[in-house]
């Protein structure tokens, strides 16, 4: 019995239009990756990594194809229908944090968690859980601008976690980090894998981050490099 | 048994007190036309039975002034249907009979007209509106509905009325003259050298003020051709032609007399001479009556007939 | 759609004092202008409408009937009608009949006479206060004929445009050049009286060389005779060239004549109001489009685009509200009441419920319109553009 993948892309295109040329940043592109898989997408400015992260992420919609994830065609989804979706199903983490300014890093927690019919005790319960996961519960009562880049990331890791998505998407989480903050934020995420199963997609320049990840995948100009291409290419180099 | 009997007669007694309370609203409202027919002022444009008759074809929409035939037979029992009778045809009659109750007949078919208060389907409500607003033998009636038949050599036109309009107090018989009294000299000539208790006949229009009616009183002021109204002046735009605004006050005065229908006591009228025979500002009259008060240069009429000069 | 925490809009507002400052000013002048607007109609239209009794007939000169200051009617028409029209009110033997001179005359006030303006100067008798029951004497005493006295409205400062003082019990005026004293003030709340100056009808028809009155005001006896009775006594009297009105219909009829000084107010509210709504969608979108990474952010944690428009609207709504709030307050506290001159007198500005409803409404108002086309212009951007934004 064959296993079925928790996302599935078969003939993923997009496309959209910039004044008079037509640009496809994501080329019928097919992969599979399965549940609890900690995969990052690697590639050069362009390549279409991210326009892929967006897809799997439902913040954006396929032009032609098919994106299954957990068996349903999010690609056919309404917005109104996609947004709940997302709000079930996907944690994102972005590179620039995207904490809300105006709210402590608890509320910043707890703002996804408002989504869903919970009381305000589950909710504190679940938001508690998420802080103390990330180390950063005795900042709770703080705001953005009182923690420092990689607390401010952590915050985002559990706010993309608090909800128990079933996908975390990931676009350069540690690119605006310090060494050691990266490490310290790759060791959670490889937690989130490792421990609660995740899965995980992360878009990464940093060949170290992509090395803590389980699969690695290349892009180019829209589409998926072959390893043996890749290899033969970084022998060439 | 007796005892059951003054039961039964208590529960009669009950039940007939419950449907006298309940049934008093009806009673009370069983006194007027029907809302859908009643309306509640003069309708615009009324004009004589007797002249509608002579052109109306059936399908037309008229609105017409004339009498409740003053006779036994003129309201039909059992359905919304009345005699309408032409008002100097009515008065003609009236004279010959000394007022005496007669029945309608005697007059022409087109002095005469059967007035039917139909339903939406077009049949005559089934019941009788003798006495209700007022619809008694010889009050005044305006009426405005559609010519279901044209009056013939042989039978009266029948007129389905859409609303009916009997005034509070009605105007005496025969007030209108059909043919213009000759001569009929102007205001100013007319006043000329008349006492108090004088005959007189005159002619003018309506005007001299803004108001030249008063609402439900039998009274307006006519004013002769001597002196010119505003738009007699080319060029002039005032937006009530009738008030001679650009005349000085003595001079409508000179012009001027006033008019007035009155009751026995010498009061005018409690009823409005403006939308009667299409009456309205600017109108032209012929007056016949008596000079009740003269002061000065001004005139007061009491006016036996009026003539309403075809423009 | 679940919602955002009303507390993300609240503490939104904090994030720029300068925007949040702007705002409140904002729509606080434009609902301040809102309520000086609305203020002076329902004042005006108020004291036009309020004036005259219900069972008052006016009598003038026919032709006068849009200005009683024209009116020329003989002095013995009072006795005249009140010999042959039967059914007019009367109390312990006197009948509500005021032969009334109206004028307007040049006042100057103050020690040396150096303020000065135009007063409205009824000529009156005893029995004006007979037919004229709204006004009560609030100082002083009445004045008496032969002694060129007067009595001055509660308002009569603001019409003549002089101060309060130079009208007090026992100051001295100079009425077409002719020297008066004030003996007492009286009050007609809400009427165009309360701006008027009274005095003995046979001193200002001396004063003003007239032998004529203006008009005749009679209060009838409602069961037992109707308007019409006067308006038929009027043409059945051509020798006394009368015309008579329904005091109230005469009032109405004045308040038609200004209702395009009203209309000039409410465009010129609205015209500045518009102003606002435009200065308001400029500050709502650069508050907005600061915004629109975390307005991505948003959408993409599971939120709706309506729950996010609601939130900037409850933002937007927030702040011009409490700009509102302070008009209003303004309103109640610095505008109710105070004086306003015009032609026929002078009026107060009435700031009520009504009024502070419409500024409260124009301010909410304000912050709905002006946050809906930024926020849909902001939230119309596909989610990873938006995320892109710096």
């Amino acid at each position: 019995m064959t296993v079925q993948p928790l996302i599935q892309c078969r003939g993923l295109t997009k496309s959209y239009r910039k004044g008079d040329t037509l640009i496809t940043p994501l080329r019928s592109l097919d992969l599979d990756v399965a549940a609890g898989e900690f995969l990052a997408l690697m590639g050069p400015s362009g390549s279409g990594k991210t326009t892929l992260l967006n897809l799997i992420a439902g913040i954006d919609s396929p032009t032609a194809g098919e994106l299954r994830i957990g068996g349903q065609d999010i690609a056919r989804l309404s917005r109104s229908r996609l947004a709940d979706w997302r709000s079930d199903n996907v944690g994102y983490i972005f590179q620039l944090y995207n904490l809300v300014p105006v709210l402590t890093a608890y509320e910043n927690v707890e703002l996804p968690l408002l989504l869903h019919r919970l009381s305000r005790r589950e909710r504190h319960a679940r938001v508690a859980a998420a802080l103390q996961l990330v180390g950063i519960a005795d900042r709770h009562d703080h705001y953005p601008r009182q923690l420092s880049g990689g607390q401010e990331q952590r915050v985002a890791i559990a706010r993309a976690i608090v909800t128990d998505p079933k996908i975390i998407v990931a676009d350069e989480p540690t690119g605006d980090l310090d060494a050691e903050s990266a490490a310290a934020i790759m060791d959670l995420l490889s937690r989130l894998c490792d421990e609660l199963g995740k899965t995980l997609v992360m878009v990464t320049h940093d060949a170290r981050c992509a090395a803590r990840a389980r699969r690695t995948l290349h892009l180019e100009k829209g589409q998926l490099i072959e390893p043996g291409r890749l290899e033969s290419r970084e022998a060439a180099a | 048994m007796n005892r059951n009997r003054s039961v039964v007669r208590g529960l009669r007694i009950g039940l007939l007190a419950i449907a006298a309370i309940g049934l008093a609203p009806f009673h009370a409202a069983a006194q007027d036309l029907p809302e859908s027919h009643r309306l509640r002022a003069i309708p615009p444009g009324a004009i004589e039975l007797s002249a509608a008759a002579k052109t109306a074809r059936a399908g037309d929409t008229i609105t017409v002034r004339g009498r409740v035939a003053n006779a036994d037979d003129a309201f039909a029992a059992g359905r919304a249907e009345f005699v309408l009778v032409d008002d100097a045809a009515a008065a003609g009659v009236m004279r010959q009979t000394g007022g005496q109750t007669v029945a309608a007949c005697p007059l022409k078919p087109e002095n005469r007209a059967a007035v039917q208060l139909v339903d939406s389907a077009g049949k005559p409500l089934s019941y009788s509106v003798k006495g209700r607003s007022g619809l008694v033998p010889a009050a005044e009636v305006f009426v405005t509905g559609k010519v279901v038949s044209a009056a013939t050599d042989d039978a009266p036109m029948t007129i389905a009325a859409g609303g009916v309009f009997v005034p509070r107090v009605g105007l005496p018989a025969g007030m209108l003259l059909d043919t213009a009294p000759d001569p009929a000299p102007d205001v100013v000539d007319a006043k000329k050298g008349l006492q108090k208790g004088d005959k007189i006949v005159l002619k003018g229009r309506v005007g001299g003020s803004k108001e030249p009616f008063v609402k439900e009183r039998a009274v307006l002021t006519l004013v002769g051709r001597g002196i010119k109204a505003c738009d007699d002046i080319p060029g002039d735009n005032c937006p009530a032609p009738w008030d001679y605004c650009c005349i000085p006050r003595e001079d409508i005065t000179l012009h001027s007399a006033t008019v007035q229908i009155v009751d026995a006591r010498g009061a005018p009228l409690r009823t409005d001479i403006k939308g009667r025979w299409g009456i309205r500002e600017h109108s032209e009259l012929i007056v016949v009556g008596t000079v009740a008060d003269v002061r000065g240069d001004a005139m007061v009429v009491n006016a036996t007939g009026l003539h309403v000069v075809k423009p | 759609m679940r919602l955002l925490p009303f507390d993300y809009a609240v503490r939104n507002l904090g994030r720029s004092p300068l925007r949040l400052a702007l705002s409140v000013l904002g729509g606080a002048l434009v609902v301040l202008l809102v309520i000086v607007a609305g203020g002076f109609v329902r004042g005006m239209d108020g004291a036009l409408r309020a004036t005259g009794h219900q069972h008052n007939v006016l009598v003038m000169g026919v032709g006068s009937e849009e200005s009683v200051e024209r009116s020329e009617i003989s002095a013995a028409t009072a006795s005249l009608i009140e010999a042959s029209v039967s059914g007019i009110r009367t109390r312990a033997g006197v009948a509500y009949v005021s032969p009334e001179v109206h004028v307007m005359l040049p006042v100057r006030a103050g020690p040396a006479g150096e303020r000065h303006g135009n007063a409205f100067l009824r000529g009156v008798t005893p029995a004006a206060t007979l037919v004229h029951g709204d006004v009560s004497l609030i100082e002083g005493r009445l004045p008496r004929a032969g002694a060129d006295e007067v009595i001055v409205g509660r308002m009569a400062a603001t019409t003549i445009g002089v101060r309060q003082i130079d009208l007090a019990v026992g100051a001295q005026l100079r009425i077409d050049n002719r020297p008066w004293t004030v003996v007492g003030r009286f009050t007609a709340p809400g009427s165009v009286l309360d701006g008027e100056i009274w005095a003995p009808l046979a001193d200002v028809m001396t004063a003003t060389r007239r032998e004529t009155i203006s008009c005749v005001v009679l209060t009838l006896d409602p069961e037992q005779a109707e308007f019409e009775d006067i308006a038929a006594f009027a043409l059945m009297r051509p020798d006394l060239k009368l015309a008579a009105m329904p005091e109230r219909e005469y009032y109405r009829q004045l308040s038609a004549f200004f209702a395009p000084i009203r209309a000039v107010a409410w465009v010129t509210a609205s015209l500045i109001a518009v102003g606002g709504l435009f200065g308001g969608l400029n500050t709502m979108y650069a508050a907005f489009a600061s915004r629109v990474r975390e307005l991505g952010t948003l959408q993409s944690l599971g939120f709706r685009r309506g729950a996010i428009v609601v939130s900037l609207v409850q933002e937007s709504s927030l702040a011009t509200a409490a700009g509102a709030l302070a008009a209003c307050a303004a309103g109640v506290l610095a505008l109710d009441g105070v004086g306003v001159r015009f032609s026929a007198g002078a009026f107060a500005l009435v700031v009520d419920a009504t009024v502070v409803l419409i500024g409260l409404g124009s301010g909410v108002a304000l912050g709905l319109v002006g946050a809906l086309p930024p926020a849909w212009r902001c939230l119309r951007m596909p989610i990873p553009t938006a995320l892109k934004s710096v």
